[in-house]
Parts: structure tokens; sequence; C-alpha cells
């Protein structure tokens, strides 16, 4: 964790600088001859989808590590992972959503897409449920490393989503081979705006597992203070 | 931003207010039990 708390600050300085930078280039940018200026929605969904598929990703990586070292500083990047993965999940829907309204017309379709991104979403609620529910802490981290282990098959099904089956979801963004890729003046904002939110995911991955830790230091502390209480 | 403004700042808001919150939160978060477990030793080592 010293590690974590070294690197915090100048992570924090670079994703400002950086997002910043994107920001300028999003603000800048020519609207799209069909979108408009829908299209600059994207730049924040596609970096938010990206980060979503990568923190669960992290997460399968570490939860498998675990299983096999069980370590806790591996059980605590696993939490902070789950959170993480949480938000940026929840701004992909939310944000297709927003987007979809005016493009689409409809606010929602169950899409194959659409629906397997709300399953990672319900998988990460899951897993933070199910590290909640149960109250021995050795068994929680076990459980909640083998069901995230489980719902990595979701992650295939999300990237390939748009190839194996007719979606109304556009084809990967970043392919080039693809008709409908984002390319041209379109392209340096969207991968500006991916490198700010993959350092924003550290950033914010390094925050929680500090907090994470930092809390369960505080409830050693607290379990130790008790026990000696009663004695 | 003529088109679609509306639906675009939701977005960036939504965003920037979701992630900043979180981030805002989990740094206090991290202060406030850093105090707590700073002020714990003291009283052991005391």
């Amino acid at each position: 964790m010293k590690f974590l708390a070294k690197i915090q600050w100048p992570l924090g300085l670079l994703t400002v600088l950086v997002l910043g930078a994107g920001l300028w280039l999003v603000i800048h940018a020519p609207a799209d001859y069909q979108q408009g200026d829908a299209v600059r929605i994207l730049y924040v969904h596609v970096p938010a989808a990206k980060m979503s598929l990568l923190s669960y990703l992290f997460l399968t990586v570490v939860s498998g590590l675990f299983l096999w070292r069980r370590t806790e500083t591996l059980d605590i990047l696993a939490e902070a992972s789950v959170a993480v993965g949480a938000a940026f999940t929840f701004i992909t829907l939310a944000s297709g959503s927003i987007w979809g309204k005016p493009m689409w017309g409809a606010w929602w379709a169950w899409d194959a897409r659409l629906t397997s991104m709300l399953v990672l979403l319900i998988l990460f609620m899951g897993l933070m449920a199910l590290r909640n529910a149960l109250d021995n802490p050795v068994k929680a981290a076990r459980a909640t490393a083998v069901l995230a282990i489980i719902g990595a098959v979701d992650l295939p099904i999300i990237h390939f989503s748009v190839v194996w089956w007719r979606t109304l979801h556009q084809p990967p963004s970043f392919a080039g081979a693809s008709k409908q890729a984002i390319t041209g003046d379109l392209l340096p904002p969207l991968l500006v705006m991916s490198v700010a939110f993959v350092l924003l995911g550290a950033y914010l991955l390094v925050l929680k597992s500090r907090e994470v830790s930092a809390r369960r230091q505080w409830e050693a502390l607290e379990t130790e203070r008790l026990e000696h209480g009663h004695e | 931003m003529s088109e679609y403004g509306e639906y675009v700042w939701g977005v960036y808001l939504l965003a920037g207010v979701l992630l900043g919150g979180l981030a805002l939160m989990w740094w206090k978060s991290l202060r406030r039990l850093q105090q707590r477990l700073q002020a714990a030793k003291e009283r052991h080592s005391a």
C-alpha cells in the first residue's frame, strides 16, 4: 500500500492534465455530419465502456491470483476494482441510453450489447452484495473471487456481441476495417479521452484500495480493542 | 452546441458528478480513517 500512496498524487495530476486536454479536444472537435453534436457523448461512452471491461478483466486476474496466493493485498485490489468497475459500467449504460434517445428514438433496447453490459453491472453489484452479506471476511474474499472468475464469461460476450449477432448497437468504434469505426477529426478526442479514462480509473483504483486497506486496519483494531475490553 | 446540447451536457454532468463525487467521498473517508488510525496508535503507545 506504500507504493500506492507514493503514486497517488502524481497519478492524480497526470489524470487532470490528460483529462483537460481531452475535454479541450472534445469542445473543438467538429460535429458529426449525421449525429451532429450528439457524437460528443461517445467521447465519454466509449472510454467508459473500455474501462468497464478493463476493470472486470483486472478483477478476474487479481481474483485468480488471490485464490492461488491468498494475499490480502490482492483481495483489497479486487474489492476496489469492483467499486470502480461498477461506476464506469453505470456511466456506460447511462450515456448510451442518453445517446440512444435522439439517435435511435428510444432510451433502451434489449439488444445483445446493451443486455450483456447490463449483466456486467448486475455482476458488479452482486459482487458488492455478496461481500457485504458474508460476516466472515475470509469466506467473503474467497466467494467473491470465485463469482468474479465465473462472471468473466460475460466479457467475450460483451466484446463479440456486435460481431456474433445482428444488433442495433454499432460495431467496435476503434476497428479500422469497420465502416462505422470512428476516424478522421473525431478520432483524436476519442483517443485522448480513452487515455484520460484509463488514468482516471487507475487513480480511483489507487484511492479506493487505500481506503479499503485503512478501513480493514481500523476494523481489526476495533475488534482487538473490544476483545481486550471484554477480558 | 446547437443540436442535442441538453443530452451532451447531461452525459458530461452525470459522469463528472458521479466520478468526481466518488473520488471526493473515498478521499474524505481515507483521510478520516487515517486520522483515526493515527489516534489509535498514539493511544496504544501512550
